[in-house]
């Protein structure tokens, strides 16, 4: 049990207990609270594995904007008292036979995975400096430029990746900026208020 | 997981702190290997290597594992929620345990130096995932609102015009 | 320090890991101790600078002439106020939401450096950390305001969780000009790339820039609800807005997050735009109290600027005071249309205006140039390689 383990233990707990609650409450509110403390923990997550920005930005775009939007529309659509949609016994019959079999064949693939690295490695390969991946890395790779790649860095990482990755994420990354200017200018024309 | 701290959680769950692990770690494989009892137990094995799994370091399957755990609450949410809002949660749910799923291959913490699969391509794979899943929340969000003023309620239970 | 720690205790590997938690909450402690300090420390200046704009003198019986202890007794007076919770508020949200609104306060403090290297935490994302954490105050607003029960807090919470999701924007792109000029996200690089005199501040480095600031105070003084734009929180308004039904403790605990806020935004001002712990001269370096001298000397060294940097976190929250005490009301419609016409297309003109500016003056106007920083060094480099390809 190293500190690593004890924050992960902690901010899993955190998590599941987040997803636990969205699933089991019949109050809308409460659900959003669970999806906070859910999707908190998870940038937790990202921060303990090493992804710092994506940590930065799993608080800034998913906590800070997409649960906002959520209250706002769960506040939106509110009528008199907040009403508790409860769902009945089939229901969770049904939601349980669903999701047992497809739990159960997720975790034997995630266990497997495990146990097919384990014949692979040793404990001589385990590295004291481990590779960190940097939000310039990061920033680079969105404009285009690969520098581990290209071997700008000296790195002797050889990508096994073909030529459009070589080439960086700038297309995917123009797309992206064209897709959230639509999506802005939809979603403002769809939200209006009807005019009967 | 390297083999030997594999054992090594194997021992810690089967016989508990404070029993020598370096003299012994003849015995166990001794046992695994002669012993017919210790595999006919399937309960036995399974609450070992979960114990084992506890109190091993940390690996890619912990990760794995939280996600998976994500991805089916968000699965049962859609499944059971009646608003629509709710739904929405669930969504947000399930993409989040997918994402957990592509940092943790891509995490250079978690593998020894040099065979992280995806390492700077899974972070900018997951980096899209989260602008992608923001811009369907704003329009799914937009669509629920105008449901709402249509029908007057969020239960899409209600919404059921085009069926039959 | 949890090796030193584990080696001086004994302790073996394996339960290690409980010195590396009580270590980071021994830190965590001391950083609480430095900013509740300044929380403290605040609540006295407000009135006495309140009292000063109005003609008068503020507190001046509690501890002596100048009323020092007056925190003391408004936070024994809010312990033993009555604890009541609303019969319509949802029980455990009520409970919970004072400390969803100060927490996120408190732990932008983790990756702001005080000095040169004195950093809780040093993230290379440091810059977007803060940003993307202060951004998560808004949840506090909005669950108190609907916990609450009542129609004024509700409807107040809604208007102030609206104007922190709109400041939000110009703020994330005003703080993303000298992230530009500095070619990195790190709070400690950013300081370094203005170390020197004080023409090396960012927020002299060209006019866009110094705009930028100004927005950036802006937008500050809007994400943390404070006069002109707190017609949510305002007495004479709605009552009291979101926290209308918060008594005692808890109405302390909105209170300190405030004040939190308040500095979490004037540290990052001050290290974004205004050099951080650099002062406007480089006392340190001419005193000859630098690393290269020996450890003690750049202990000092690094001390000075901590001072330089807490002067200056203390004059922003200052400034915030003085301009409630001076600025009136802005209407609601008048905050959001603020923010939405003219706040953003200024601050998105002005990050255009930088990015001109640093390709057509590369080395400054006069061509003195200015401190470069390791990561803007390697792009560049990287472009330059990529562009002769």
């Amino acid at each position: 049990m190293d500190a690593i383990a004890v924050f992960f233990w902690l901010l899993a707990a955190l998590a599941v207990a987040g997803a636990l609650l969205v699933v089991i409450t019949p109050h809308i509110v409460h659900a959003a609270v669970g999806l906070i403390l859910a999707l908190s923990a998870v940038a937790g997550l990202f921060f303990l594995a090493g992804a710092e920005f994506l940590g930065a930005m799993q608080i800034m775009i998913y906590v800070g904007g997409t649960v906002v939007l959520l209250a706002f529309g769960v506040m939106l659509t509110a009528r008199l008292t907040f009403v508790r949609m409860r769902t009945t016994a089939d229901q969770w019959v049904i939601a349980i036979l669903l999701a047992a079999p497809l739990a159960t064949i997720l975790l034997q693939s995630a266990w497997a995975y495990g146990h097919l690295k384990s014949a692979q490695l040793s404990l001589e390969t385990k590295a004291t400096k481990a590779e960190v991946v940097s939000a310039t890395d990061l920033g680079l790779a969105l404009v285009g430029v690969r520098p581990q790649v290209d071997g700008v860095n000296g790195s002797e990482r050889q990508s096994a990746l073909d030529q459009t990755t070589r080439d960086g994420y700038i297309l995917p990354f123009e797309l992206v900026s064209l897709h959230l200017v639509v999506v802005m200018v939809g979603a403002a024309y769809l939200a209006r208020r009807r005019m009967e | 997981m390297p083999d030997g701290e594999w054992n090594e959680s194997v021992w810690l769950a089967r016989y508990g702190f404070g029993v020598e692990y370096e003299q012994s770690r003849q015995i166990l494989t001794q046992e695994i290997e002669q012993s017919r009892t210790y595999e006919r137990n399937h309960w036995n094995m399974m609450a070992t290597m979960l114990l084992a799994g506890i109190l091993s370091p940390i690996t890619v399957t912990h990760y794995l594992v939280v996600g998976i755990i994500l991805f089916v609450c968000g699965i049962v949410c859609l499944v059971v929620k009646r608003n629509i809002i709710a739904m929405l949660i669930g969504v947000e749910l399930i993409l989040n345990g997918a994402n957990i799923n592509l940092v943790a291959f891509s995490s250079p913490q978690l593998f020894p130096l040099g065979t992280a699969p995806l390492l700077l391509d899974g972070q900018v794979f997951a980096l899209f995932v989260m602008i992608l899943a923001a811009a369907e929340a704003a329009v799914a969000l937009a669509i629920a609102l105008q449901f709402y003023s249509r029908f007057g309620t969020v239960d899409v239970d209600q919404g059921g015009q085009l069926s039959g | 320090m949890d090796e030193i720690v584990a080696h001086w205790l004994q302790i073996s590997a394996t339960s290690a890991w409980f010195v590396t938690v009580g270590v980071a909450l021994l830190q965590v402690a001391l950083l609480l101790a430095v900013v509740m300090t300044l929380v403290a420390a605040a609540t006295w200046a407000e009135r006495k600078v309140a009292g000063r704009i109005q003609d008068r003198l503020g507190p001046t019986r509690v501890g002596g002439r100048f009323g020092w202890l007056q925190p003391v007794a408004d936070g024994l007076k809010l312990l033993t106020k009555e604890d009541i919770i609303p019969l319509n508020a949802d029980r455990i949200l009520f409970r919970i939401a004072p400390y969803l609104a100060f927490a996120p306060a408190f732990a932008v403090f983790m990756a702001m450096p005080f000095s040169d290297g004195w950093v809780a935490q040093r993230l290379n994302t440091a810059a977007f950390f803060i940003l993307a954490v202060l951004g998560l105050e808004v949840f506090g607003i909005i669950l108190a305001g609907y916990a609450s029960g009542s129609k004024w807090s509700f409807l107040g919470a809604m208007r102030e969780a609206a104007q922190v999701v709109s400041y939000e924007v110009p703020l994330t792109f005003a703080a993303l000009i000298p992230i530009l000029l500095a070619g990195s996200m790190d709070l400690v690089a950013i300081g370094e790339a203005q170390r020197g005199w004080f023409w090396n501040w960012f927020v002299f480095h060209d006019p866009f820039t110094f705009v930028a600031f100004w927005i950036f105070v802006t937008c500050a003084v809007a994400g943390t609800n404070r006069a002109p734009f707190d017609l949510a929180e305002a007495e004479s308004e709605l009552v009291a807005g979101f926290h209308t039904e918060y008594s005692g403790f808890r109405w302390s605990v909105f209170y300190m997050g405030e004040y939190a806020a308040m500095a979490a935004v004037s540290g990052l001002g001050a290290i974004l735009f205004l050099g951080g712990w650099n002062g406007p001269i480089p006392l340190a370096s001419i005193l000859g109290l630098t690393e290269a001298v020996g450890p003690w000397a750049g202990f000092f060294g690094h001390f000075l600027g901590a001072i330089n940097f807490l002067m200056k976190c203390v004059s922003g929250i200052l400034f915030m005071m003085a301009l409630r005490w001076t600025l009136p009301r802005l209407r609601i419609d008048q905050i959001l249309s603020m923010c939405w016409k003219y706040c953003f297309p200024l601050t998105a003109l002005c990050f255009v205006g930088v990015t001109i500016w640093m390709l057509a003056f590369p080395d400054g106007v006069l061509g003195i140039g200015h401190p470069k920083t390791e990561t803007g060094e390697f792009i560049v480099y990287v472009v330059k390689i990529m562009a002769e390809h």
